[in-house]
């Protein structure tokens, strides 16, 4: 029986060559995560059921366009697309295809949750860097993202770790331009979507260290042109709109503090200025939070392992986890929407 | 023999000199010079409490106007003293009387107000023995980084990660790792962007100019790889793959290892003709003349010294 205080909750399997089929289908078999969620499975048919040969398990999928079928105990719902041809899904070997399937398929799942048919998306691994359309340029999950939702907000990939959440002002953008790209704006508004990360997962009044550009001496500095210019203003704004931002830190020390201040969050300027001491701190083995969407998108940290892909041995734990995390703020937040079994999604009261 | 120099006396470095004199056994104490000022060692020890008796310590001392001056407050008269200590102590060195040496923190506002415009140490001292370019190494136990470039700005930084620079900062690493008796030091090189630029889509530098110095110090016989993603290099190299990182920026080489070794990381300066390695903190001001100031790092930096002046130069 079905209750209706149960939040809908997308899986997509992520590139269909790696390990994210096997996960998303382990994901929805466990009875915790049917017990705690309705799940949707968005993705091809073909990719779904070489996730179940990985794991060894069999679905009972009851395809959402199946008027005939409703949501019932020990099934998951299935929104099939067809993104992948069969002789381009083989396991561990990835391709210009499977990235493209990986996207089509993540995409399919943003309009789900749009439409009002899901409270969040739970994205197994794909590929770092994707193909922008009608360009040779390449984009990261969090700007592909940001363009399937229209959104004007900064759309940040948060490294979200038990002690410590860590994003970067400049994405993934090449070092020399990101001093171009820093602005009291943008810093501002990274910090907002930080802050509201934390706050969605649970924290009343989160502690956000902003850290500078240029190196600072440990202890303090004036720091250069870009603190004065746009990241001291940026903090400042911050705090007179209520948060708690402190900074700008110097960059070498502010991790090891954070960790023994009660610091929940430390945004940096650059990617790696965070990903270097995110990495070394654990991350990989765990998950990533897209702040700034109009929904919650989590995802686990690790790649789509494609070494492992097809072989049963994938570790579902950061999948676990990031569907736990994804649970608990969903359900804080108290999904608008609701999928009604047999004729599609309608609005709940 | 090494040299400590007590860096500025208005901070944290005499009180943990006396310290780590304190813990010296007697052979070890007998190899080291103090180049510092006798009367704030003396204000220090009453200020923590320290039973070291300074009569059986080799002190160089060079006087302090108005000494002892009172604990954590920037004042010129200080920043010129933490100057003419290093300049002792490089005077003693280049003369062969020490073998390496250890700096305490200086305050780089009180060296500036004294007239001394250098950025910190490392500059004062390629100036006082004419050396164009010094290198930073940061080193801990597990995870040793060189700088391509240190505290410039993060502009400067990427313009300095020329192919030229950066060779050359590979072969001060791998010499100075084959002094430390790594017969052939595995190094490795971070991009500058995220992700090495992924073939120029995230940036260039890394291929038209990381990757050339690579192959170049390859062709030298160099065990050296990359540009590998700073993102993962690190925590790599700290777990054993790599015996030396060259960073391209401060921050780059900085935040890792202040994150696996914040205590004990070492600062070690290359390429002048004279050793030198520092404690990797700052004067701490806040907390001078308290006796809370810890001298693990001032330690480990004695330790790395002795190494360096043991061993010889290369």
């Amino acid at each position: 029986m079905m209750t209706l205080t149960k939040p809908l909750i997308a899986i997509t399997p992520g590139d269909p060559c790696g390990i994210g089929p096997e996960l998303a289908v382990r994901l929805a078999a466990r009875p915790e995560s049917q017990e705690q969620a309705d799940i949707v499975l968005v993705g091809d048919l073909g990719v779904i059921r070489e996730g179940e040969r990985a794991a060894g398990i069999r679905l009972e999928l009851a395809p959402v366009n199946n008027p005939q079928r409703v949501l019932a105990a020990g099934r998951v719902l299935h929104l099939d697309t067809d993104t992948i041809s069969s002789g381009d899904l083989v396991p561990g070997r990835h391709s210009p295809e499977s990235t493209r399937s990986s996207m089509s398929m993540l995409a399919t799942a943003v309009d789900l949750v749009q439409g009002g048919g899901a409270a969040g998306i739970l994205a197994m691994p794909m590929l770092r860097s994707l193909p922008r359309q009608g360009s040779g340029d390449t984009m990261d999950v969090a700007e592909f993202l940001a363009l399937l939702t229209d959104t004007d907000r900064p759309v940040c990939e948060i490294a979200a770790m038990s002690s410590l959440w860590v994003t970067s002002v400049a994405g993934s953008a090449p070092l020399s331009e990101v001093a171009s790209m820093l602005d009291r704006d943008r810093i501002f508004r990274t910090c907002s979507v930080m802050h509201e990360a934390l706050q969605s997962a649970g924290l009343e009044k989160p502690r956000i260290a902003v850290t500078s550009y240029n190196p600072l001496i440990a202890g303090g500095g004036e720091g250069g042109r870009e603190e004065q210019a746009a990241v001291i203003p940026a903090i400042e704004r911050a705090r007179a709109r209520g948060m708690d931002c402190e900074g700008p830190f110097a960059a070498e020390t502010i991790f090891k503090q954070a960790l023994s201040d009660g610091i929940d969050a430390v945004v940096t300027m650059y990617h790696d200025q965070a990903r270097i001491a995110t990495s070394l701190m654990g991350f990989e083995r765990g998950l990533a939070v897209y702040g700034g969407l109009p929904f919650r998108v989590l995802s686990p940290a690790h790649g789509p392992m494609f070494e492992l892909a097809g072989k049963g041995k994938a570790d579902p734990e950061a999948a676990i986890a990031s569907f736990n995390l994804l649970l608990s703020t969903t359900i804080r937040r108290t999904p608008a929407f609701r999928f009604r079994g047999d004729s599609g999604m309608e609005r709940k009261r | 023999m090494i040299g400590i120099t007590m860096g500025d006396p208005a901070g944290v470095g005499p009180e943990i000199i006396l310290k780590a004199l304190a813990d010296m056994n007697a052979e070890d104490r007998a190899a080291t010079r103090v180049f510092g000022c006798l009367a704030t060692l003396e204000a220090a020890g009453r200020a923590i409490g320290s039973t070291l008796d300074l009569a059986g310590i080799a002190i160089s001392d060079i006087p302090v106007e108005g000494a002892p001056l009172p604990f954590g407050k920037a004042d010129p008269r200080a920043g010129d003293a933490a100057f003419r200590f290093v300049e002792g102590a490089v005077r003693a060195a280049s003369d062969g009387e020490i073998g390496c040496i250890v700096t305490a923190p200086l305050n780089k506002a009180a060296l500036n107000a004294a007239g001394h415009h250098y950025d910190g140490h490392t500059g004062m001292l390629a100036a006082l023995t004419g050396t164009p370019k010094a290198w930073m190494i940061l080193a801990s136990e597990r995870l040793k980084v060189i700088h391509n470039s240190t505290h410039v700005s993060l502009h400067d930084a990427i313009e300095r990660a020329t192919t030229e620079s950066v060779l050359a900062t590979i072969r001060v690493g791998n010499d100075h790792l084959r002094r430390l008796g790594h017969a052939a030091p595995r190094i490795a090189v971070a991009g500058i962007n995220p992700h090495c630029g992924e073939g120029g889509l995230f940036g260039t530098e890394d291929d038209t100019r990381i990757a050339p110095a690579v192959k170049a110090a390859r062709a030298d016989g160099i065990d050296v790889h990359g540009p590998v993603p700073a993102d993962t290099l690190f925590h790599r190299a700290h777990a054993g793959e790599f015996d030396l990182v060259v960073a391209q920026y401060h921050d780059q080489g900085h935040i890792p290892v202040k994150l696996v070794a914040f205590d004990t990381a070492v600062n070690v300066s290359l390429g002048l003709p004279i050793d030198r390695t520092s404690v990797d903190h700052g004067t701490a001001f806040d907390i001078a003349g308290k006796g809370i100031a810890s001298h693990l790092n001032l330690h480990e930096a004695i330790a790395y010294a002795r190494r360096l002046a043991a061993g010889g130069r290369a």
